[in-house]
């Protein structure tokens, strides 16, 4: 097996926020801090860069909507898009008050779900598009937005989560009467990276910027309460001997095995077992942060995006930085190990 | 006077010899090497050294009065001219002292301007550069610089010479330009010397790759401009040679990207401030510093041994390819500086504790956290990029205005999504026109629609009252991370023992036994007289149960985030189980570092006992239950959510707590706990409601694990998880297949019933199990609530409920700061700190001053405190302070109960502290004790071992031990005889007594039992009632059941799993004697009774006899303790002859007492000197280390 990977030529020019792949297809949607959003065709090695949206400003997440023709962007000019990826039509959703964050989209309720960091959600109701936009004001600013088929998990400042029923939100009702199903702090110590949730809709992973991934389970029931863990990762041994510990940016479930993959800010991609609590394996160091990951829908694929982070507050934009990998996982690559 | 110099002398010294450019005075050096008569070979190195240190000596006097002198520099000069002279190869050996006083004196007058132009000094200089400067060239641009020697042609010869002999042709050239420009003096030599130059210069050998740049490097202005691009933060003074300040947080190794290969040494500006700045000219270079300090990087500095590793063998790992010298000084500014900008920095670097690996986050958290003083308020990195680009206050709303027009022609759709889309604040303040509509005259009906829009969210702000109702409200699940009994206490105690402790075999176990299935109570089965109460006992169930989704373990498992990762696949991962299981605090219970000095006594891990396994479980439990009931304290008007799986219809109530409510916070006083005070956790338990009637008809199945602890099946009704495919590759698989469906917990019976009850008939014993544990908190409620008289009653309860006292922590901070000073020797921060007063509402005359710790252990501390009352501010006396937190009477009211039963005066009396008064407050509990300052048992026996002078082997003296015996088995017996058992005796719970006899009394050396003639004055001090059991609150047969991990300090029914009583007692007792005869814990063997009996006595188990260990020595009165220890060790099958045929074994050992005081009185007591000698030594010991 030679190289499992290739590199997306014509990657964006500036660092990259969120990637995704289709639901059903190879192509593959990236978002980027040039203001673009990128639509590549993976099914070739180097990929093919089928077309790019322009923004107003930098996007900060993308989704695929209803078909693999329909995208929906969130950006930093606070509004939340759709975007026909064959015409290049871009509708606007609705405006937040902020930076919005994060944007998805639940196929199976039909709705489009936004946060912003002006500490609200967005919920669209795109079956009836007339006048059904739910906003949904949160305690904090939400992080990270993460879907399963039944429940909606927001990560937010303050290590704050909150844990909602799509079927609530996909309701009638109005906002007032939508409630978190549950409200949790988060396990880890500092401040909420990514949250993904398992495909099997038990509960989900969440990332700190301090090397460490969270595995908690929806259920509240004590025992299954009791099966919550956390662990560390993405840390690294400097020449001085120190371990540096690196944030973790980027998590993203299987959606056949149930496994996960990690991300961190050393360049480093881990496939862990969540329920056997192993690693499955790590890939070779990329040449910066991983920032985001998405696996193909029929799970045979992992696109890896490379962009330098600003976790140090530092911007660090440089030649040949930014990319987009695409690895094709070998039969059972990333399946977990089972139990012992 | 010789007229001629022997050169022979000097010729075999030669090679010794260094070369001056001014020459060498052939006298001086002959006579430094000549014999003389006294030394036929010439001075011997030693001789020399001698001479030279005396002269030496004169010159350092002359320099002290340096300051007085006409000349400074003179002395200098003279100094150097006579160390280059008396050493002849100066530079070579260190002993010649020549570099330090060559840099002290250049540093001297660096700055004297009257100096600079003295070829004294300047030579002096020279000397310096030519013999130790490694970099020459720059120390001459350092004079240059300082304007030293400007105006001589020495240095320009000199500069020039030397750049000419590096073969810097065209430089020397300008430095001789430069002095005949400046007119050096002699101007005549230096033109001379130019002469010769360019001769030389003319006739070279041309060399094309010559440094062309300038000799005398300018301050390039340019170079002011070139900053770090990133050190946004970081004041920077324009001066381009001033030492950098490390930019960023991790100073120079923080800089973006990848690791550096090699840091670059930087000094931080430690020293610099200090340096006077010479000038203008000589801006940003003010000191070319001393050779060592321009060298540092290549020292290793010094350090002292200890903590050091001594690294040993090949290390296997890549070796760090190059060490970097880093300034320690530099440092420890960067530290202090970060430190003082935000208190996230010092977690930027934080060493592990386990590994002592030090971990450094890379991403900055001052960034992520700007905030200081406020954690909640963080930024992602998407933020921090978007505000570093300008994108974050950029305003969209007012743009997207004049966008939606354009748009709104172009693209219909957008219509009706839009003007909904407006959020709130757009539309408030950046009404947008409606495309379909003509002017912008409709801003204000736009408005309107958005003011609606945000009443209407704001109406559906989340009420909590009528939310609660709805079903399936939020849960909240709190993380426990910084809460009192959290990570941070454990962490303390170095919790690598959750870890290991905790097999996948045990965690099984304690999931197993959380999922056995319930005895099917029906709920409304006890007698419901009390509608309310009963009610809120459901609500207090429910409470906790719809609360305990595992708070306790998320706690847990973000410490368990503190394993190490393992690399090679997360292997440590497999025992998540058993850490996630043992997280609470409990789990350090089984770690055998809090059995103190037990030796080898392990954990049971392994044993799948019922005993095992329900330890296992209690573990489950509280860990769950100290989030319930942290939770409950905060906001007890807000119960979350029903159980899930608990399907009655059950009215929900907010809970409102009854005048008597107590607020389920009393310590969970688990017996061995409290023996190992050392703990450093507090156990709370949520309150249970006694068990009662229902309990009570299923006594028979005889079991008593299920039988008294009702809130453990709070839980394990819900604690079914569900089935699901999912969960079969889990590790919980057969347990979940086996879990029973769900059960409705088994409903308490209200303890007002019980309460009513017993006051109604207060002959009967208030608690009427035949079986239970004594110390379970609704069982002593039960005991306290139908107290007769009522506790509140008692002389010196004070009851202020709820009010809260909240000193606590002010105390323990204090008593940590009091450690710290201590430690640091630093006397005199002490004085900083203010001893925290104390002050009760209802004693308000008098104040308690804290002074110090007497007992740890972070569960209940004991503190010394002074007592000041305040119409007489002299008079001062010392009290102990028990603090309780959380608060708990039971403790006052075993001692007031002791003491109120015990006919007065006794003789046992004044060997049972006294409480002085309980103040009880929501959140703490202070006992006012009387003070006794000797110190307890234990530490007295450590006294006794410790001491060297000791004649008996580090034991007690025999009729020591035997007094003491004899005083605490007069203590318990006269406790037992009222019914009460201590329930924790053991020798640290024993103060000793030796006070000062009434004055009128004589100390009579002969020992009297009847405590005449001084005697009563010694004895010991039975501390620590927090255990206590009043056997009459019992039914007469009661036995009970201890469902604590047993240890060797348990007695061997609790160990056995077998019920008890007074055994508890006997077995302290026994262990303090064994600890004062032995001076150590005590171990016990079984012995079969077939060898003493010849056949087996009763049934398995049932009759073992149990002996020491240890042996008693062969010269001790062994036919007075191998009674006794028969009696402590097997008291049930020595009941023949007490009163009922059953314990107290009163009358058994009531006469191995008095055999002991027969002894003491006549043989024993006169032995080594006798046993009033033998007292007198003691207290003489215990006031020498007090005064220590």
């Amino acid at each position: 097996m030679s190289t499992p990977q290739f590199e997306l030529a014509n990657p964006p020019n500036d660092a990259i926020s969120a990637i995704q792949f289709a639901p059903t297809s190879l192509r593959l949607l990236v978002a980027s801090w040039d203001k673009h959003v990128y639509l590549y065709d993976t099914s070739n090695a180097g990929g093919q860069l089928l077309n790019s949206f322009e923004h107003r400003g930098p996007v900060l997440d993308v989704c695929f909507g209803e078909n693999d023709e329909e995208a929906y962007t969130a950006g930093l000019d606070w509004d939340v898009r759709r975007i026909n990826l064959t015409t290049g039509a871009q509708t606007v959703l609705s405006s937040h008050g902020a930076g919005v964050k994060s944007v998805l989209y639940d196929r199976q309720h039909n709705i489009l779900v936004s946060g912003s960091w002006d500490s609200t959600l967005h919920i669209h109701h795109l079956s009836k598009p007339s006048d059904t936009l739910v906003k949904i004001s949160l305690p904090n600013k939400p992080f990270s937005l993460s879907l399963t088929s039944t429940r909606l998990v927001v990560a937010m400042a303050s290590r704050a989560l909150h844990i909602y029923t799509l079927a609530d939100l996909a309701s009638d009702s109005a906002a007032s009467s939508i409630e978190p199903w549950q409200r949790r702090e988060s396990s880890l110590k500092f401040m909420t990276r990514a949250v993904a949730c398992m495909p099997n809709d038990e509960g989900y992973a969440s990332s700190s910027i301090e090397g460490r991934v969270a595995v908690e389970w929806f259920d509240p029931s004590t025992t299954s309460q009791s099966r919550k863990y956390a662990f560390k990762c993405h840390r690294q041994p400097s020449p001085e001997g120190i371990d540096v510990v690196y944030p973790v940016n980027a998590l993203t479930f299987h959606p056949v095995h149930g496994t996960f993959a990690s991300g961190g800010g050393d360049g480093f991609v881990a496939l862990w077992d969540g329920v056997a609590k192993r690693r499955i394996r790590q890939y070779q160091r990329y040449t910066t942060s991983v920032s985001a990951l998405s696996f193909s829908g029929d799970g045979k694929f992992l696109a890896v995006a490379v962009s330098p982070g600003f976790e140090d507050g530092r911007e660090g934009v440089g030649e040949g930085t930014v990319g987009v990998f695409i690895r094709e996982l070998g039969e059972g690559e990333a399946k977990g190990k089972g139990m012992k | 006077m010789e007229d001629l110099i022997n050169f022979d002398i000097i010729e075999t010294h030669k090679e010794n010899i260094q070369s001056l450019p001014g020459g060498r005075s052939a006298k001086v050096l002959a006579a430094t090497f000549a014999p003389t008569s006294l030394r036929p070979l010439g001075p011997t190195p030693g001789d020399t050294r001698n001479l030279n240190d005396a002269i030496r000596e004169e010159y350092e006097l002359e320099l002290i009065a340096i300051a007085d002198s006409d000349d400074p520099l003179d002395v200098y000069d003279r100094y150097a001219k006579w160390t280059l002279s008396a050493y002849p190869s100066a530079q070579a050996t260190p002993e010649s002292q020549l570099r330090p006083l060559l840099e002290r004196a250049t540093k001297a007058f660096q700055s004297a301007t009257h100096y600079k132009n003295d070829p004294r000094y300047l030579r002096l200089w020279l000397n310096y550069i030519r013999f130790f400067s490694d970099a020459p060239r720059e120390t001459f641009a350092y004079l240059a610089r300082h304007n030293i020697g400007e105006g001589l042609a020495l240095f320009y010869e000199e500069f020039a010479a030397w750049l000419e002999g590096a073969g810097r042709w065209t430089q020397a050239d300008e430095v001789y330009n430069l002095g005949i420009e400046r007119e050096a003096r002699p101007a005549e030599r230096l033109i001379r010397k130019f002469g010769e130059f360019q001769h030389r210069f003319e006739s070279r050998v041309r060399n094309g790759d010559e440094p062309s740049s300038p000799a005398l490097p300018t301050v390039r202005p340019a170079l002011v401009a070139k900053m770090d691009p990133f050190a946004i933060s970081t004041p920077r003074s324009s001066d381009p040679q001033a030492p950098r300040l490390p930019s960023g947080i991790g100073g120079s190794s923080t800089s973006r990207g990848a690791r550096q290969k090699l840091a670059i040494f930087s000094d931080a500006d430690g020293s610099v401030p200090e340096v006077k700045s010479t000038g203008e000219a000589a801006k940003g270079w003010d000191n070319i510093g001393t050779i060592s300090n321009r060298k540092k990087e290549n020292v290793m500095e010094a350090r002292p041994w200890t903590g050091e590793t001594l690294k040993a063998g090949k290390k296997t790992g890549g070796v760090p390819k190059m060490a970097i010298f880093k300034d320690e000084s530099s440092s420890q500014v960067t530290n202090t500086d970060e430190s003082q900008t935000s208190r996230y920095a010092d977690q930027q670097q934080v060493t592990n504790a386990r590994t002592g690996k030090i971990e450094r986050v890379f991403v900055n958290l001052e960034a992520v956290y700007p905030n200081d003083n406020d954690s909640n308020e963080e930024m992602s990195f998407e933020e921090l990029r978007a505000k570093s680009r300008g994108w974050l206050n950029r305003d969209w709303a007012a743009e997207s205005k004049q966008r939606i027009a354009e748009t709104s022609q172009t693209d219909q759709l957008e219509d009706p999504v839009l003007p909904i889309a407006a959020t709130e604040e757009a539309a408030e303040f950046h009404p947008r026109p409606k495309p379909d509509t003509q002017s912008t005259s409709n801003t204000p009906l736009e408005t309107t629609i958005a003011v609606d829009i945000g009443r209407e969210g704001r109406a559906g702000r989340p009420k909590k009252t009528k939310i609660r109702e709805v079903k399936g409200e939020t849960q909240t699940i709190m993380t426990n991370l910084e809460s009192p009994t959290g990570p941070k206490l454990r962490r303390k105690k170095s919790a690598e023992a959750t870890m290991t402790l905790h097999t996948k075999a045990a965690t099984e176990d304690i999931l197993d036994i959380f999922n056995q299935p319930l005895r099917n109570v029906d709920p409304m089965a006890g007698p419901d007289d009390s509608a309310g109460e009963s009610d809120y006992d459901d609500d207090d169930d429910y409470t906790s149960a719809g609360e305990s989704t595992g708070t306790g373990r998320i706690s847990g498992t973000s410490e368990f985030g503190d394993t190490e990762p393992d690399v090679e696949g997360l292997a440590a991962l497999d025992e998540t189980n058993g850490a996630a299981a043992s997280v609470s605090p409990w789990s350090d219970f089984t770690a055998s570092k809090h059995v103190p000095n037990l030796g080898t006594y392990e954990p049971e891990e392994e044993d799948a006992t019922n005993g095992a396994d329900t330890d296992g479980f209690v573990v489950l439990e509280d860990a769950a239950l100290i989030g319930d009931e942290r939770k409950e304290n905060i906001d007890l008007t807000t119960p979350i959510s029903p159980e899930p799986e608990n399907d009655s219809i059950r009215p929900k109530y907010v809970p409102i707590p009854p005048e008597d409510y107590e607020p389920p916070t009393r310590p969970y006083r688990d017996p061995s706990q409290v023996s190992q005070n050392r703990l450093p956790f507090m156990t709370p338990i949520v309150e249970k409601t006694e068990s009662s009637m229902g309990a009570l008809t299923i006594r028979e199945e005889k079991d008593y694990f299920n039988s008294k602890t009702p809130s453990r099946h709070q839980n394990q009704g819900h604690a079914t998880p569900r089935i699901d495919e999912e969960l079969l590759s889990s590790p919980f698989q057969e347990i979940v297949n086996e879990a029973p469906p769900p059960r409705v917990p088994r409903l308490k019976i209200a303890k007002s019933k019980t309460a009513l009850d017993s006051a109604k008939d207060n002959k009967g014993p208030i608690i009427k199990d035949a079986q239970c544990n004594p110390v379970d908190d609704s069982i002593r409620k039960s005991i306290l609530d139908s107290a007769q008289p009522p506790l509140s009653s008692y002389l010196g309860y004070y009851d202020y409920r709820p009010l809260t006292c909240n000193k606590a922590s002010e105390i323990r901070k204090f008593i940590k700061a009091l450690a710290k000073a201590k430690s640091g020797s630093d006397k005199t921060t002490t004085s900083i700190f203010m001893p925290p007063n104390l002050r009760f509402p209802q004693a308000s005359t008098r104040t308690y001053t804290v002074k110090r710790e007497l007992g740890k252990g972070a569960f209940a501390p004991v503190y010394l405190a002074e007592e000041e009352h305040n119409s007489d501010p002299e008079s001062h006396s010392l009290v102990a302070i028990k603090c309780e937190h959380p608060p708990t009477s039971w403790e006052f009211y075993i001692m007031s109960l002791l003491q109120s039963r015990l006919p007065s005066p006794h003789r046992a009396s004044p060997s049972l502290l006294k409480p002085h008064s309980l103040h009880l407050f929501a959140d703490e509990g202070y006992l006012l004790e009387t003070y006794l300052d000797q110190g307890t048992l234990l530490d007295f026996v450590n006294l006794a071992r410790s001491d060297p002078s000791n004649s008996t082997n580090g034991t007690l003296d025999e009729s020591v031990a035997m007094f003491f015996t004899v005083e605490l088995l007069r203590t318990v017996e006269a406790m037992h005889s009222v019914g009460i058992l201590h329930g924790d005796l053991k020798a640290d719970n024993c103060l000793v007594r030796l006070s000062k006899p009434e004055e009128k009394e004589d100390w009579d050396a002969t020992y009297q039992p009847d405590g005449s003639a001084g005697w009563a004055s010694k004895g010991l001090c039975l501390i620590d009632f927090g255990r206590g059991i009043d056997m009459r609150a019992f039914k007469e047969d009661v036995q009970f059941v201890a469902d604590w991990k047993t240890g060797k300090q348990d007695c061997v029914e609790m160990r056995e799993m077998r019920p008890w009583t007074y055994q508890v007692d006997y077995w302290g007792i026994a262990g303090v004697i064994h600890s004062l005869l032995f001076g150590k814990y005590i171990e016990d063997v079984a012995v079969d009774d077939k060898d003493a009996n010849g056949e087996r006595a009763g049934g398995i188990g049932q009759k073992k006899k149990y002996k020491l260990r240890e042996g008693l020595k062969r010269y001790w009165q062994t036919e007075l303790w191998t009674p006794l220890f028969d009696i402590l060790l097997n008291p049930a099958v020595n009941v023949e002859g007490e009163v009922g045929g059953k314990m107290p074994c009163n009358k058994g050992l009531k006469q191995c007492r008095q055999g002991m005081e027969e002894w003491l009185g006549g043989e024993g007591g006169r032995r080594n000197g006798g046993l009033k000698a033998g007292l007198r030594r003691i207290e003489e010991r215990i006031r020498e280390r007090k005064a220590r």
